[in-house]
C-alpha cells in the first residue's frame, strides 16, 4: 500500500494538497481522478520525490528510498530515450534485470519487432506508451503508477491492457490517473477523487451504484 | 551507483556518442602529429633551401652552422635571425626530437590542452542534458534517487573522457609512426645529418603532464555539466560554453581559460608546433587556487541545482 499520512503541498501562494491523509490499498488497482489541473500529476511527482512536498509518503510503512528499485511510473508524455530503437530503450532501461532474448520478447509482445527496432522519434503516441508498458513488464514493480495510461491505446490494446493489470495486481500495488472512464470501470477497485485540494476516497457502495462519470461529476461539482 | 554506470555506458554506445567523440579525439591527436611533421618538413625545407644558396655564393656550411645565430629585433612588432642556417639546422633537430615516441605524450597532452576544454565543456553539456531532453532524468531520479542520479552522471562522463584521451594517445603513436616513417622516406639523411637530444624524459613528466589534462578536462566538463543543468540543451547552452572556452582568455586574467596557458609553460617540457600559448600574466600560487576552487565551486553547484529543481 501507499500511504499518504500529513500530505500537503504548495506551490508559492497556491495549495494543492491541504494536510492529507490517505490510503491507496496495496495489491490493487486505485483510480484517481480530478479534473485537468488539479494535481493528479504533482502527487505521482511528490510520490516518486521528485518534488518536495511536507508530510510523508510510505510504501508499506517504508520510504521511497527504501523501496526505489520496485517502484515506475509511466508518465503521459512516456519519457525516453528518442534518439534510440525502442529494443535499445527496453535494453537500457531494465537495467539488466532480463536477458537480451526476453527483452526481445516482451518487446514484440507489445510491438512489432520492425516497429521495436524502429527509432523511438518516429513512434505514435499509443506505441510510446506500449513501449513503456512493456517496460513494466521487465521490471516487474511492486509499486506501479500509471497517469493517463489508456490514452492513445487503441480499444483492443485497452482490452489487454486491463486483464494484464487485473493480473499485475497480485503483486502489485497500482493507481491509475485518467479521464476515459470506460476503461477505468474494467480495472478500478478503489476510486479516490482530488478535489481542490483535498482527495477523497469514494465509499465502495457509491461506486457500486453509480457510474465513474457520475461520480466523478458529483465530487468535483462539490469543489 | 554501478547499475546506473552500466545504463550511462550503454547509452553512450546506442547513442552513436562514442563514435562522434572518439572521432573528435582520433582527430585531435591526427591533427597534433599531422602538425609536427608538416613543422619538421618546413625547418628542413627551409635549411635545405639555405643551405642551397650559401653553397651556390661559397659559403662553408659548416662554418655557418659552428657560428651560432642570434635573435634580430627590427621594431616593434618585427623580428628575424641573424644566420637562419645555424637557425634552421638546430629547429630540424629540434622538429625530428619531436616526432620521437619519447617525446609524444607531452607534446600530444600540450596540444589536447588546446581542444580538450572546448571538447569536455560540450560534452559535459550534452551528456547531462540528454537526460532532461529526452525527460528520462525523471525515471532515474525516482529509481536512484536526485543525487545519485547526478553524481553517477558525472562520474560516468569522467570516465568517458578518460578513456576518450587513453585512446587518442594510443592512437597518436599508430599516427606518429605513420608520419614519421613518411618523413624519413622523403629526407633519408636527415637522421643522421641534424643533432638530436638524448635526454630521456622522466616518467614525473608524463605523468604530471596526464594529470593537468585530465584535470583540465574534468574542470571543463564540470563546467558544461552545470551549464546544461542550468540552461538545458539549446543553441544559448552552447553558444555561451563556446564563447567563453575560446574568447575569455585574452580578456579575463583571473578566468581559467587563462590561467591553464600560464600553467602550460611551467607543466610541458618542451613546446611543439600546437602547444597552447602563454596566457596573460598570473603569479602559480592564486591560478592553482582559482583552478581548484573553480572545480569545486561548480560540482557543488551541479549538485545544488538538481536538489532545488524540482520539475523535470
Amino acid at each position: 500500500m501507499i500511504e499518504l499520512i500529513d500530505f500537503q503541498k504548495q506551490y508559492k501562494h497556491n495549495t494543492i494538497y491541504e494536510p492529507t491523509n490517505t490510503v491507496f490499498p496495496g495489491n490493487s488497482i486505485s483510480f484517481l481522478m480530478g479534473k485537468n489541473g488539479c494535481g493528479k500529476t504533482t502527487l505521482m511527482k511528490c510520490i516518486g520525490m521528485l518534488e518536495n512536498y511536507g508530510g510523508s509518503i510510505l510504501f508499506d510503512k517504508q520510504p521511497l528510498p527504501a523501496v526505489r528499485n520496485q517502484c515506475m511510473i509511466i508518465w503521459d508524455d512516456t519519457p525516453c530515450c528518442q534518439n534510440l530503437s525502442g529494443f535499445q530503450n527496453l535494453m537500457l532501461l531494465s537495467e539488466d534485470k532480463c536477458s537480451k532474448k526476453e527483452v526481445r520478447q516482451t518487446g514484440e509482445h507489445y510491438l512489432k519487432h520492425s516497429v521495436l527496432n524502429r527509432k523511438v522519434k518516429t513512434y505514435s503516441y499509443g506505441q510510446r506508451k506500449k513501449l513503456m508498458l512493456a517496460l513494466a513488464d521487465l521490471l516487474k514493480p511492486k509499486y506501479l503508477l500509471m497517469d493517463e495510461i489508456s490514452n492513445g491505446l487503441d480499444a483492443d490494446m485497452m482490452d489487454e491492457l486491463a486483464a494484464h493489470l487485473n493480473s499485475m495486481k497480485q503483486h502489485c500495488t497500482i493507481i491509475l490517473t485518467g479521464h476515459q472512464f470506460g476503461f477505468y470501470e474494467k480495472v478500478a477497485e478503489h476510486v479516490f477523487v482530488k478535489g481542490k485540494t483535498t482527495v477523497t476516497e469514494v465509499p465502495p457502495e457509491e461506486c457500486a451504484a453509480g457510474s465513474l462519470e457520475e461520480i466523478y461529476h458529483a465530487y468535483t461539482a462539490q469543489t | 551507483m554501478h547499475t546506473q554506470l552500466r545504463r550511462d555506458f550503454r547509452y553512450f554506445g546506442y547513442s552513436g556518442l562514442w563514435l562522434l567523440m572518439t572521432a573528435l579525439f582520433l582527430l585531435g591527436a591526427l591533427m597534433i602529429c599531422h602538425t609536427n611533421d608538416q613543422h619538421a618538413r618546413m625547418n628542413i625545407i627551409t635549411y635545405q633551401r639555405s643551405a642551397e644558396i650559401a653553397e651556390r655564393d661559397g659559403e662553408d656550411i659548416q662554418a655557418l652552422i659552428e657560428q651560432g645565430y642570434s635573435n634580430l629585433v627590427i621594431g616593434e612588432n618585427g623580428g628575424g635571425v641573424e644566420n637562419p642556417i645555424a637557425y634552421y639546422y638546430e629547429q630540424t633537430g629540434i622538429s625530428l626530437d619531436n616526432m620521437q615516441p619519447r617525446r609524444l605524450v607531452p607534446l600530444l597532452m600540450a596540444g589536447e590542452l588546446a581542444l580538450a576544454p572546448l571538447l569536455a565543456a560540450f560534452f559535459g553539456l550534452l551528456w547531462v542534458s540528454a537526460d532532461y531532453k529526452n525527460r528520462t532524468f525523471r525515471d532515474r531520479a525516482i529509481r536512484f534517487g536526485k543525487q545519485s542520479a547526478v553524481i553517477s552522471r558525472q562520474l560516468s562522463g569522467s570516465l568517458i573522457l578518460l578513456l576518450m584521451l587513453m585512446i587518442a594517445v594510443l592512437a597518436a603513436f599508430g599516427f606518429q609512426a605513420y608520419f614519421r616513417h613518411a618523413f624519413y622516406a622523403d629526407f633519408p639523411d636527415a637522421v643522421t645529418t641534424f643533432p638530436m637530444s638524448t635526454e630521456s624524459v622522466p616518467a614525473v613528466t608524463h605523468l604530471k603532464c596526464i594529470a593537468f589534462v585530465l584535470f583540465i578536462m574534468l574542470l571543463f566538463y564540470e563546467f558544461g555539466f552545470a551549464a546544461g543543468s542550468l540552461f538545458r540543451q539549446n543553441p544559448v547552452s552552447y553558444a555561451l560554453v563556446g564563447a567563453y572556452v575560446i574568447f575569455s582568455r585574452p580578456v579575463l586574467r583571473y578566468g581559467i581559460a587563462n590561467i591553464i596557458g600560464r600553467f602550460a609553460q611551467k607543466i610541458f617540457p618542451f613546446t611543439g608546433a600546437t602547444t597552447l600559448t602563454p596566457g596573460k600574466p598570473i603569479a602559480l600560487l592564486p591560478g592553482a587556487l582559482i583552478l581548484i576552487a573553480a572545480l569545486l565551486v561548480l560540482i557543488a553547484l551541479n549538485s545544488v541545482i538538481v536538489q532545488k529543481r524540482s520539475a523535470y
